[in-house]
């Protein structure tokens, strides 16, 4: 209905007055219609959809990319984690066969059991799991972990993780299966141009000679490469076989017919249009090979060429065992039967070309170019863990039963909108990477286990300077975009379970002793999301509401590589900050 | 008279989030001109009214259609043509009576010709009264041949009858309301 009226018509009876009279006097005729109309058309309006059925797609496909990136960097995680924690079970039961230190497997989902107190205080990190590592007593069905206390004498807590946490070793069974991707390809046919008649155009234009200038499609024979003629080329994309391979094959030693086909072949691909040539490419690197190839050979060999054919699956005249020189001959006389084309890759059709009328420039809202943010919200953090550190206090490397935790994340930006759809922001924030850790620890004394539940943060204050760009149709109310970015970092503090004598208390590093603790004091972060914005109070207003999904890793190493004792740790996290944004004009 | 301004694109996405205020903003900028469109094309107010509304609620239903190829009220326009033809069709086929195709008026093929200068002396409101009186093919094909700018190709396909129908009807059309207005000139010029 877009298409109206194409004036001038052929018919047109222009010197009719009374015709251009009524066009004059009734072209821009109008009456003010009833009051009660307005009222009657709204009664037949379906009533406005709320935001979110509006925003279905959107915020579908942000939820996909929320849920893609949590699955890929948590299975990143657990898959490192769970070769060291193997390797580190498998030691500590070493040891603890050396010191008949042997606990009872309790049944599963018994939960945290007591270990016999035979010699001292033993801490023992025990989980019910499903580990397919049945080999080993400690994770069969319970992963324990059984270290010595630093004194006998004094009762020392036995440490397990609850029930309630997961175990190092359980991982999702799933990670292959994910492995699985259709790697199938879409089939290219003449439907891809999308105007079938102008590929049965195409398909009929005459066949290929040397001064064609509008070649489309090029023929492989049984002697190289050759024009074919439009009988032949119609059947040219389902004649693809095995035997086609064998007919290049052939092409290269046949003696007299690969000379003279080669002669044609070069013939017709010298005179090319630059415009032509890079779509005939691959086409030319096969003839050029087949070419030199056949210059090489000498006569003997020419004579021999027939012995050096191997039959190919599906050529079923080869593959009968020898022939005599005369009787190659033939064969390879009727390859150049089996003519086998190729298909060029159909030009799209010409862009139609329609003249638009000129019409009245929408007035666009006006753009604030610079602008200040003001964003908070919380993150989802995690880290990806090095390889197990050497534990002076010989107890399990608790960091491997940590889990996501929720932080805070806050930012204040300048931005300034750059030519077209980019804009740079740069300001101050504050940022929290939190891991949680669930443990029960089980006194030897036989009294029932304590629950304790830690959160270790790591707050840092960071430089965001991030870059975006604009999707979608610009300058709308909703606007949407990429954000990419760095963020320098600097240790602002934190508390940990690592380094901790039994790896089971919290220790706060403050950021005073970033030069000596554990912790590096300048990291940098890479920042990855979505900007979302909407205008509020129309199209004039200087206020958005602005949601940023952004994912954060930090590239750099977090631990000092001098730090005894604490695992190698880069922590990331998934946050939602939300915030205005005010356009300074 | 309403001042013509142009459709904004925000207004325009307004309209298709549903927003009433930006509704009624499109509805007061576009209802005076194809409140005329739909009375060229319909019988009687009424139906011209009837038709009004089926065209903004076509407008604010089918927004999406819209492809920003021309200028809206251009597309806007168009609605309200099919949207009247539509509600003459339908006017038809509840009222199948004869209005008078036949009808010419032969003392007035007496009178002398129009002269063109005629019509500027006329009212535009007469002039739509002269032309609403047209039998309902004739001024169909009046419309939207010499309004419009439809090609009679253009209107045998829209109408579902022969470029040859077309140019037939138009030439009567043409004839029978210029034999009217000079019927009417003359009988201005006769009270006069």
């Amino acid at each position: 209905m877009n298409a109206g009226p194409t004036p001038p018509r052929p018919d047109d009876d222009a010197s009719d007055p009374l015709l251009a009279a009524l066009r004059q006097r009734l072209g821009d005729y109008g009456q003010a219609p009833p009051p009660s109309a307005w009222a009657a058309i709204r009664e037949q309006l379906p009533p406005p959809r709320p935001w979110w059925q509006r925003t279905r797609p959107l915020l579908l496909l942000l939820l996909l990319g929320v849920v893609a990136v949590t699955t890929t960097a948590v299975l990143r995680g657990q898959m490192g984690q769970r070769g060291h924690a193997t390797t580190a079970e498998r030691q500590l039961a070493g040891k603890m066969l050396k010191h008949d230190f042997i606990a009872p497997n309790p049944p599963r989902n018994a939960g945290p059991k007591i270990a016999p107190a035979k010699s001292g205080a033993v801490a023992t990190a025990s989980s019910s799991t499903s580990s397919p590592v049945a080999a080993s007593p400690f994770s069969a069905t319970t992963a324990t972990a059984t270290t010595l206390a630093a004194t006998n004498t004094l009762a020392q807590p036995t440490v397990s993780p609850n029930a309630s946490a997961h175990s190092p070793t359980g991982r999702p069974s799933r990670i292959g299966k994910t492995a699985s991707a259709d790697a199938s390809g879409l089939p290219l046919t003449a439907d891809i141009t999308g105007d079938r008649a102008y590929s049965e155009r195409i398909l009929k234009q005459p066949s290929l000679t040397p001064t064609s200038t509008r070649r489309r499609k090029t023929s492989i024979t049984s002697t190289g490469l050759s024009a074919a003629p439009e009988s032949r080329v119609k059947k040219s994309v389902k004649a693809v076989s095995p035997d086609a391979a064998f007919s290049i094959e052939a092409g290269r030693s046949v003696t007299a017919r690969g000379k003279r086909h080669r002669t044609r072949a070069e013939g017709f691909l010298t005179p090319q249009s630059p415009s032509k040539q890079h779509r005939s490419v691959p086409y030319e690197t096969a003839l050029n090979r087949a070419s030199r190839q056949a210059k090489t050979y000498s006569a003997t060999q020419r004579a021999s060429a027939g012995t050096r054919l191997q039959p190919q699956p599906g050529s079923t005249e080869l593959a009968a065992g020898p022939r005599t020189s005369v009787g190659r001959a033939s064969q390879l006389d009727s390859l150049a039967l089996h003519t086998v084309a190729l298909e060029l890759p159909l030009a799209l059709p010409q862009p139609a070309l329609t003249a638009r009328p000129d019409s009245v420039q929408p007035a666009l809202p006006r753009v604030g170019r610079w602008s200040v943010l003001v964003l908070a919200g919380p993150t989802l953090s995690y880290r990806t863990l090095g390889p197990a550190p050497t534990l002076a206090a010989r107890h399990p490397d608790f960091a491997r039963l940590e889990r996501p935790a929720l932080g805070l994340g806050t930012q204040v930006q300048v931005r300034r909108v750059l030519s077209g759809r980019w804009a740079l922001a740069a300001g101050l924030g504050y940022h929290e990477y939190a891991t949680r850790l669930a443990l029960g620890i089980v006194d030897t004394s036989g009294r029932s286990p304590r629950s304790v539940r830690q959160r270790d943060v790591y707050r840092v204050l960071t430089l965001p300077v991030q870059v975006s760009y604009a999707l979608g149709v610009p300058r709308q109310r909703l606007a949407w975009g990429l954000l990419f970015g760095v963020e320098p970092s600097w240790y602002l503090g934190g508390r940990s379970t690592e380094g901790s004598d039994c790896g089971c208390q919290q220790r706060v590093y403050p950021a005073d002793s970033a030069k000596t603790g554990p912790y590096r004091p300048l990291t940098l972060a890479l920042s990855l999301g979505l900007d979302l914005r909407y205008r509020l109070g129309g199209p004039a207003s200087r206020w958005q509401w602005v949601v940023q999904p952004t994912a954060r890793y930090i590239i750099t190493p977090f631990v000092r590589s001098d730090a005894t004792g604490f695992t190698r740790r880069q922590p990331f996290s998934l946050g939602l900050l939300t915030g205005f944004s005010w356009d300074l004009h | 008279m309403p001042v013509a301004t142009a459709i904004s694109d925000s207004l325009l996405a307004a309209c298709r989030r549903g927003e009433e205020a930006a509704q009624f903003q499109l509805y007061n900028q576009l209802s005076y001109s194809l409140m005329g469109v739909c009375l060229r094309y319909c019988s009687s107010r009424a139906e011209a009214e009837d038709a009004l509304q089926n065209t903004f609620v076509k407008l604010f239903t089918r927004l999406d259609q819209y492809r920003g190829d021309g200028p809206f009220e251009a597309w806007a326009r168009r609605v309200a043509v099919h949207t009247a033809l539509h509600a003459v069709a339908q006017h038809r086929l509840r009222h199948p009576t004869s209005t008078g195709a036949d009808e010419l008026d032969d003392y007035a093929a007496d009178l002398p010709s129009l002269e063109p200068s005629a019509l500027d002396t006329l009212a535009a409101d007469d002039l739509l009264r002269h032309l609403a009186a047209l039998p309902t093919g004739y001024r169909t094909v009046l419309n939207l041949y010499a309004i419009e700018g439809y090609s009679h190709s253009e209107i045998a396909q829209l109408l579902g009858i022969s470029e040859g129908t077309s140019k037939s009807q138009l030439a009567r059309a043409r004839q029978l309301l210029a034999q009217r207005l000079r019927l009417a000139n003359y009988k201005n010029l006769y009270q006069a």
